[in-house]
């Protein structure tokens, strides 16, 4: 094991040096970094040139340039990296740069990444299961039309109706008689899809979904919801009921009351705490009440499962531990919500929330509750458009997958042996359906870090994308090679460490 | 920020403003509590010395025209006006050429020190490059103050340069810059613990009275700390003035706000409050501030937004309140759109033209005809005559900018004073109309066969500029030449060391003016000997009496006698059919209904130039 991480990681050493070197040549070439001061006619045109040619050596070919450069960038071996400064940031060393844009950009795509993952292997698996049904065949073409939308396009609309129109509307929530219909419609034909089966069931599917979609959003326009959301502690007993109803469907089945005992316990435990929480988040507002209170999460969840479980302690532990953090989760949304009246008056748009550009409002005031609802705010459309992206090769890639471990012989012998379609599904066929999985989610991490060039762009955030875009743009080689050496390396430690989960996930495989 | 209190609150004086003197005027602040503007800029703030070569960048210039005053800045006209709230300067002598420079009494930094002759003196021996030092100051230009190089005398509270010779801009070479006891604090920070920890302590605490003992300490160490600059310059003492000049270099490089408040002290109606690294930067108004009009907003802050499409959204959603750009079909487009917004549709300061190259054996090179200088005029002239400017403004222009006309002069912006006379004299008129037959007669004349081959140079890729080509070779067929297409993306022609001599017969781009400084024309139009030091004549341009013009241009203090210098020079320019104007660049500037009182401006710094005027709305609540 040690000796194959140490073997990649020469070679990586070797592949990074080779590609810096064609990457430093191509871009010193590539552009003039005296471009606009050509173009000026400012009195002290030849002055700046001059101070610019001396500062980025460019009477030295780039060649030699170049090992300037690898000198102070080997120096990072010994971790006093040194690549350069960047001209165009008033020569701010390239490493500090790096730094803060690395943040934003990981903030950025850290939630887009699980949701896509969560999402895409979702809709994917169910897709496999309904093979060749209209439920596939529309999710195949929506993926793929999403696959190929450019993203800046995306971007534009996802603007014009997630966050302007959007923000009209949650002011002014009229919904025509026909948009009640279409959404009924959507979710109705969604549901019955999912569920399959005879045609009865699918007519009853069909209108369970139409007639929940249209109650709720009914409900929900009529309570001035939109105008002021909230949750609430009956918000919390629905929404926690729907999480148990779908975690045990999918962990346990809906048979195994005890674990539904259990799941629907924590619940009511939160509900309980509901009341004497609300004075802890008054008072301490902290992001680390937050992270213990996710840790008592988990132990409430595992004590239940223990107080319910007989020889199944563990399985309803887990169920119950999942169950009880999401719940934990709308117990925070619900504190959120709490200040989106302050916080509606403390930005600056019109109506609604949704922004378009950046990750905070400038000068917002406010605790830890509304940095949050801040953050959903500015977050909301990039996670969507960088989502949209990433979840259509995720669909395709856990359709394939699941469809392939289907067929092999050890699912038949698990069916054989009597076992119900979703223990056959989830305990035998999703586990070894996954890794594949694995390795594409490692790779795809690796390329997001320098691939949301475009998503930063259009959303004015001011990550990896950007510094790269400036670099290129005015032929700030130094910038342009931080930015290199940083997702190189990032994307080559996440090969290895695919390497490595795929040998630990599939004991068929071996590194040496 | 929905400005509820607006109304209830209404005008707001502040405390700090009343501080009155003998001889000032009462001031009365005009902030209105809990009002805030949101702007963008392409680019982040990141060096608070916008006069060193590191700093020099608009996106800090925007910064620093807000937070300092200056004696003079631009109006919407373009013209100077003189900003005497601040200070005063006058020419009192034209040899040799002496301007005193004097500080209004009460004009203050941030910390409540007095703006002295001090903080003038380091301006100068920064810029200047006149001051030995270990190590040297790096300005981003010496134009100007190098032709000071006596150490200027100084008052409590003014300056007197004193020229070696006559300068042109005399007017636009000198300002206030970072302050003097602020750089000496950045480099000997051992001296200015004292006020540091009481700058700690009020930032902590936000309390007046922590304030004011900052203040305090803050003036006792100025006190020293300026003596000190002053005599190591005056000295000559070499150690300090290059710890002076190390932190005048470097210290003011920041891209989040730092803790040392030496590094953001100021003296105009704003002060930097916060800055998210990359993302944004506050200023909030400056409660020591009363020599100047009042700003209206308490705060502004400038946010980074590079994509256009993104700013106009994020402007119609209400996140933005004003933004400025060159327009496109669809930037227009949905500008237009947006509910409440105003629009100004103005020219900016860059100006596309066309120039001839002399001196590559090309159809406009007198060698080519073995030397005859006349042979080579009238296929210039000729060449000339067929370019449709008003065809190509028509075509390209007006859809994004109704008001559009072609640019005549080479020198001076229109709009510009002066303007109109330079048009009706430098023999533009020339070329006002295109005219095919008068070419092809002045082609008979010189007896050239055609058709004639003009390479024609855009950079490749540029779709604006690929429609002027296609309308210009389409033109220029009818007279007998061949246009070709010789674009290439790189402006190789630019780089002498790739190109000593521009291989292109002809090349369109456009010049950025950004200033109404006079002086600099030399370097596009002046006689050059080495290649390498050929500045921006990339067509091979010389003629003695436009040297001579240019030269004596520099010269010239007075007004009048500039601008008849110039038309003489453009005179020259267009009557050796150097080349064309053709458009001012269409500049778009859209600001919400939450403001009034924006109004574009051509030049640096845009439609920052009268921030002071602008005055949150009714709409905005």
């Amino acid at each position: 094991m040690l000796s194959f991480v140490v073997r990649r990681l020469l070679a990586t050493v070797l592949v990074l040096v080779a590609a810096s070197f064609v990457v430093y040549n191509l871009t010193a070439n590539y552009g003039d970094p005296l471009a606009d001061l050509k173009g000026s006619k400012a009195p002290n045109r030849q002055e700046l040139i001059d101070q610019r040619i001396e500062m980025l050596n460019l009477n030295e070919p780039s060649i030699v340039r170049y090992v300037y450069w690898l000198g102070g960038a080997a120096k990072c071996l010994i971790g006093q990296c040194d690549l350069g400064q960047s001209y165009i940031r008033g020569n701010q060393p390239v490493t500090e740069a790096l730094a803060s844009a690395a943040g934003s950009t990981i903030q950025l795509i850290t939630v887009s990444t699980i949701v896509a993952i969560v999402f895409g292997v979702a809709v994917g698996m169910i897709t496999a299961l309904r093979q060749y049904s209209g439920f596939d065949y529309t999710v195949t073409f929506f993926t793929f039309v999403l696959y190929s939308l450019p993203v800046f396009w995306v971007a534009v609309l996802l603007k014009e109706f997630g966050a302007i129109r959007f923000n009209d509307f949650m002011a002014n929530p009229a919904i025509p008689w026909w948009g009640y219909a279409i959404v009924g419609l959507i979710f109705g034909v969604t549901l019955m899809s999912i569920v399959g089966g005879p045609s009865r069931t699918r007519l009853l599917s069909f209108g369970i979904g139409a007639v929940a979609s249209v109650g709720i959003l009914l409900v929900l326009v009529l309570t001035g919801w939109f105008q002021r959301p909230t949750v609430g502690i009956i918000g919390i007993l629905i929404t926690g009921a729907a999480i148990t109803v779908v975690v045990s469907l999918l962990s346990t089945g809906l048979k195994n009351r005890r674990a539904l005992m259990a799941a629907g316990a924590t619940v009511v435990v939160w509900a309980a705490l509901w009341q004497p929480l609300q004075f802890l988040f008054f008072y301490v507002p902290q992001y680390w009440v937050l992270l213990v209170l996710a840790i008592v999460a988990i132990g409430i969840g595992v004590l239940s499962g223990m107080v319910f479980g007989r020889d199944d302690k563990r399985e309803l532990a887990r169920t119950a531990a999942i169950v009880s953090v999401l719940t934990y989760l709308v117990v925070v949304v619900d504190r959120v919500l709490l200040v989106f009246p302050d916080y509606t008056q403390r930005i600056p748009l019109k109506n609604g929330i949704i922004a378009t550009i950046g990750a905070t409002t400038p000068g917002l005031r406010g605790d830890i509750w509304f940095q949050m609802l801040d953050s959903f705010a500015h977050l909301l459309l990039p996670t969507i458009a960088l989502t949209l992206i990433s979840f259509a090769a995720y669909t395709r890639y856990a359709r394939s997958s699941l469809l392939e471990v289907m067929n092999l012989d050890y699912v038949r012998t698990a069916r054989a042996k009597g076992l119900t379609e979703r223990t056959v599904i989830m305990r035998h066929a999703f586990r070894n359906a996954m890794i594949p999985i694995a390795t594409i989610v490692a790779l795809d991490i690796g390329a997001l870090i320098g691939g949301a060039v475009i998503t930063e762009e259009v959303f004015a955030w001011q990550g990896m994308g950007q510094l790269f875009v400036q670099g290129l743009d005015h032929t700030d080689v130094n910038l342009v090679m931080g930015f290199f050496l940083l997702t190189g390396v990032v994307a080559v430690i996440f090969n290895i460490l695919a390497d490595i989960v795929y040998a630990a996930l599939d004991p068929r495989i071996r590194v040496s | 920020m929905r400005f509820t209190r607006i109304a209830t609150a209404g005008v707001v004086v502040a405390a700090g403003a009343l501080v009155l003197s003998g001889c000032t005027q009462p001031y009365e602040s005009e902030v209105v509590e809990g009002t805030e503007i949101t702007i963008a800029y392409n680019e982040s703030f990141f060096h608070f010395n916008d006069d060193s070569g590191a700093g020099n960048n608009t996106a800090n210039g925007n910064v620093k025209y807000m937070v300092d005053t200056m004696f003079y800045y631009y109006d919407d006209e373009p013209k100077v006006v003189r900003n005497t709230d601040f200070g005063t300067y006058e020419k009192t002598s034209d040899d040799p050429l002496t301007v005193e420079y004097e500080i209004n009494e009460g004009v203050v930094w941030s910390d409540g020190v007095p703006v002295s002759g001090a903080d003038l003196l380091l301006q100068w021996a920064a810029m200047s490059g006149n001051v030995e030092s270990d190590v040297a100051f790096a300005p981003a230009t010496t134009s100007g103050l190098s032709l000071v190089t006596e150490i200027p005398e100084i008052s409590d509270r003014g300056i007197t340069l004193v020229y070696d010779e006559p300068f042109v801009d005399w007017e636009l070479a000198f300002d206030v810059g970072v302050s003097a006891h602020g750089t000496y604090a950045l480099a000997f920070p051992e001296e200015y613990a004292d006020v540091q920890s009481a700058w700690d302590a009020y930032s902590a605490s936000g309390e007046e009275d922590d304030f004011k003992s900052y203040s305090d300490a803050a003036k006792a160490f100025a006190e020293d700390a300026t003596d000190a600059v002053v005599t190591a310059i005056q000295d000559g003492d070499t150690a300090t003035i290059g710890a002076l000049a190390k932190a005048w270099n470097e210290d003011y490089a920041y891209t989040t706000m730092p803790d040392n408040p030496a590094k953001f002290l100021s003296n105009g109606p704003y002060v930097i409050d916060e800055i998210a690294e990359d993302d944004y930067i506050t200023l909030a108004a400056n409660p020591l501030f009363t020599w100047g009009p009042s700003p209206h907003f308490e705060k502004i802050t400038i946010r980074t937004i590079a994509d256009s499409t993104a700013a106009l959204q994020a402007l119609q959603n209400g996140e933005l309140d004003v933004w400025t750009g060159q327009p496109t079909a669809d930037t227009l487009e949905i500008a237009k759109g947006i509910d409440g917004a105003q629009i100004e549709q103005r020219q900016e300061a860059s100006y596309e033209h066309l120039d001839l190259t002399f001196n590559n054996g090309g159809p406009f090179d007198p060698a080519t005809y073995g030397g005859d200088k006349d042979k080579a005029q009238k296929v210039r002239e000729a060449f000339l005559l067929t370019v449709p400017r008003q065809e190509i403004v028509d075509k390209i222009i007006k859809p994004l900018d109704p008001e559009a006309e072609v640019r005549n002069s080479q020198m001076i912006i229109p709009g510009v004073e002066g303007y109109d006379k330079m048009v009706e004299e430098n023999g533009s008129a020339t070329y006002a109309e295109v005219d095919i037959e008068k070419a092809k007669s002045l082609l008979a004349e010189a007896g050239v066969t055609t058709p004639i081959d003009v390479k024609f140079w855009y950079p490749e890729g540029n779709v604006r500029r690929g429609q002027e080509f296609e309308l210009i070779a389409a033109s220029a067929a009818l007279a007998g030449f061949n246009v070709i297409d010789d674009s290439e993306p790189n402006w190789e022609f630019t780089d002498p060391s790739i190109h000593a001599i521009n291989p292109h017969d002809v090349a369109i781009f456009a010049w950025q003016s950004e200033s109404l400084a006079i002086s600099g024309s030399d370097q596009i139009f002046g006689t050059y000997t080495d290649p390498l030091l050929k500045g921006g004549n990339y067509n091979g341009y010389s003629n003695p009496a436009v040297d001579e013009g240019l030269k004596e241009l520099e010269t010239l203090t007075e007004p009048e006698d500039q601008l008849a210098a110039q038309i003489k020079i453009e005179q020259a320019l267009w009557g050796d059919a150097y080349g064309l104007t053709i458009f001012q660049f269409p500049g778009l500037l859209v600001w919400s209904a939450n403001v009034e009182g924006v109004s574009a401006m051509p030049l640096s710094p845009t439609y920052l130039w009268n921030f002071w005027e602008w005055t949150p709305t009714k709409a905005g609540e």
